[in-house]
């Protein structure tokens, strides 16, 4: 019934203007990156893998999404916060992915190599981990040893 | 009416439709994860769902609040609080299912339904009968310019209702002096 | 104001990523290790700032972006809180 009345209206605003391709385009690329992002962290193996599928892939697909929004929007001043939001995500997505691996790493959490795929199966990519469960008390000096060297 | 401008508040209505089941989902995992951290940490992705859902029904004041208070500052004190716990034994991801109580379910679906059997005396969205398109809010947004504010919601908070955000303020920070004595209390690692 | 091409285009994008950021929980869930839950966090996080960015650019709302900056200082906050607490309580996580 919609599309009857349409013609008679202005066709200006259903155009696929150059904007409007151009946005369309950064959307679904940011969908596409973030896609790419929940796949590996589906198939990747270990935390540090993953890691790598947040920080760069998630991160490529926000800033093109908030690129979409920098093209529609009108005036400086939300451009400018947009690019302000940009460089936030830009800046503390790797760095937050960073923060958590070292973590991982200083917890004790053995990175996946390729001699683990006989025993853990790594299809399910769930490469299991020293930290899980309770921890020894030799674990908790190793610990602090890595605040120590730091 | 183009099929775009049809198209689009269905559109808005989509991105409510996937914020709410978003929302159910981590309140239901919430509940039924085994592992406290993770409650915890999946507790936090709800309230950011939810804080998403304030600012798409046009109330930014109150997704910012729920993102603050409920991924800021509700995970840092559950943190805090697991930190003096030990994690249990066991690889389960889930809660079994026998070990939950028959009762507790009981009360859960009928504080649902009860609220959802509330749902039809609301308004419909946008009704023009309802106090927030009376003469009140023409009110108060006037008058609150008169007095300088240009913000109508702090207006409403520091002036209209002075004293009652002083009371709120008086309990907030008694409950932070609280939390700082239990912890002074337990030597925090 | 935003035609309602480019809104439509944007809504179906905020959309997408809201999805997206459902199946990460996914990951959320299985883990295994605690490190695994909050990047999956960190991320859904970053969507959401991504999410509020694009609802404020198809609803015409500037206010929605001061939201989405709150939003991604507090993501980061969160991830760095959660990665210092699993250092220092290795013995728990």
């Amino acid at each position: 019934m919609a599309l009857a009345a349409a013609p008679a209206m202005v066709p200006a605003q259903l155009a696929w203007t150059p904007t409007a391709i151009v946005v369309a385009a950064l959307v679904a690329a940011s969908a596409f990156f973030s896609f790419v992002a929940v796949v590996g962290f589906y198939r990747l193996p270990d935390v540090y893998a993953r890691a790598h599928a947040a920080s760069k892939s998630e991160t490529l697909g926000a800033l093109f999404g908030l690129a979409a929004a920098g093209v529609v929007v009108g005036t400086t001043g939300e451009l400018f916060k947009l690019v302000l939001l940009a460089l936030l995500v830009l800046v503390t997505g790797p760095t937050a992915a960073h923060a958590i691996v070292r973590s991982a790493y200083d917890a004790g959490t053995e990175p996946w190599t390729h001699d683990d795929e006989d025993e853990a199966g790594g299809t399910d990519g769930d490469a299991t981990v020293a930290t899980d469960g309770g921890q020894s008390a030799d674990h908790a000096s190793s610990v602090d040893d890595a605040e120590v060297s730091r | 009416m183009t099929t775009l401008q049809v198209v689009a508040p269905t559109l808005e209505v989509a991105v409510s439709v996937a914020l709410l089941s978003f929302v159910v989902v981590v309140a239901v995992l919430t509940a039924v994860v085994r592992d406290v951290l993770t409650a915890v940490v999946v507790f936090a992705a709800y309230s950011l769902g939810l804080a998403i859902l304030w600012v798409l029904f046009h109330a930014p004041d109150v997704g910012l609040t729920e993102a603050a208070v409920g991924a800021g500052v509700t995970t840092a004190l559950f943190l805090l609080a697991i930190s003096q716990t030990v994690r249990p034994a066991g690889g389960r991801t889930l809660v079994d299912p026998r070990t939950v109580k028959p009762s507790s379910v009981v009360v859960a679906l009928g504080v649902t339904v009860g609220l959802l059997l509330t749902v039809p005396a609301l308004p419909p969205v946008g009704a023009a009968d309802t106090p927030a398109f009376g003469p009140v809010s023409d009110f108060y947004l006037a008058d609150a310019a008169d007095r300088g504010v240009d913000n109508a919601v702090t207006a409403v908070l520091v002036v209209y209702r002075g004293f009652d955000t002083f009371g709120e303020i008086a309990v907030v920070f008694a409950a932070a002096v609280a939390v700082l004595a239990a912890l002074g209390r337990e030597t925090l690692a | 104001m935003t035609s309602p091409l480019l809104a439509g285009v944007l809504l179906a994008g905020a959309t997408a990523l809201v999805a997206l950021a459902a199946l990460v929980l996914g990951r959320v869930v299985r883990g295994p290790t605690t490190p695994d839950r909050v990047v999956a966090v960190n991320v859904v996080g970053t969507t959401a700032v991504v999410v509020i960015a694009l609802l404020s650019a198809a609803l015409d709302e500037p206010g929605f972006l001061e939201v989405a900056i709150v939003y991604g200082l507090l993501n980061f906050l969160l991830s760095i809180g959660l990665a210092k607490f699993t250092i220092e309580r290795g013995g728990v996580l």
